[in-house]
């Protein structure tokens, strides 16, 4: 095993926090003041 | 940049923003708490990023940042290796013997690890981002290599 081969040991990102990440980003976009 | 770009960006750096979330805080509750407030401060903060090629480690900075506010409120600065996971859902999951090594290192040795061998950053870009010396971060990686040699003997450093 080597250290750079760490990403697949890693937990990977459960569907709960994607689905998060994805509905807070679309959510930001369209509401947010930001220009 | 504008928001549309900033939203593309944290869509692409999703999983690099949990694996830093997630070497720092054990609870993907806490991890989902950290990121979600990184992306509501990117936007909301998005006039102070000067340049857009410095982008995503702006954004990895906040992440850091999230993840230190919410050790700091529940009293986890002391490291992992004390804290004793409250979610018995958390504790039963099933890790991998280098994630949990990486997990018992200190916190500032387990994120030098993780941006250098996961992220792919350089020495010169972590200590930026973790605001602090070239020369320290290489003596986090030294160490940090060698108690995970330690651990780990079949490790290849």
């Amino acid at each position: 095993m080597r250290l750079e081969d760490m990403k697949h040991e890693f937990p990977q990102m459960p569907d709960e926090i994607r689905a998060m990440v994805e509905k807070e980003v679309a959510w930001l976009c369209r509401y947010s003041s930001v220009k | 940049m504008k928001k549309e770009q900033l939203g593309q960006l944290i869509l692409a750096s999703e999983d690099t923003m949990y694996r830093v979330a997630k070497t720092l805080l054990r609870s993907d509750a806490d991890c989902a708490d950290a990121i979600q407030e990184a992306i509501v401060k990117a936007f909301s903060g998005l006039y102070t990023l000067r340049r857009d090629s410095y982008a995503k480690t702006w954004l990895v900075r906040i992440v850091i940042n999230e993840c230190y506010t919410i050790m700091r409120k529940e009293k986890r600065v002391v490291s992992i290796e004390d804290y004793v996971p409250e979610e018995e859902a958390e504790s039963a999951r099933d890790y991998s013997d280098l994630y949990e090594a990486v997990s018992r290192l200190p916190k500032e040795q387990r994120l030098s690890v993780a941006l250098y061998y996961m992220e792919g950053y350089s020495v010169k870009e972590i200590a930026e981002l973790m605001e602090t010396s070239e020369s320290a971060v290489k003596s986090r990686l030294a160490r940090a290599r060698a108690r995970l040699k330690q651990e780990l003997t079949e490790v290849t450093v």
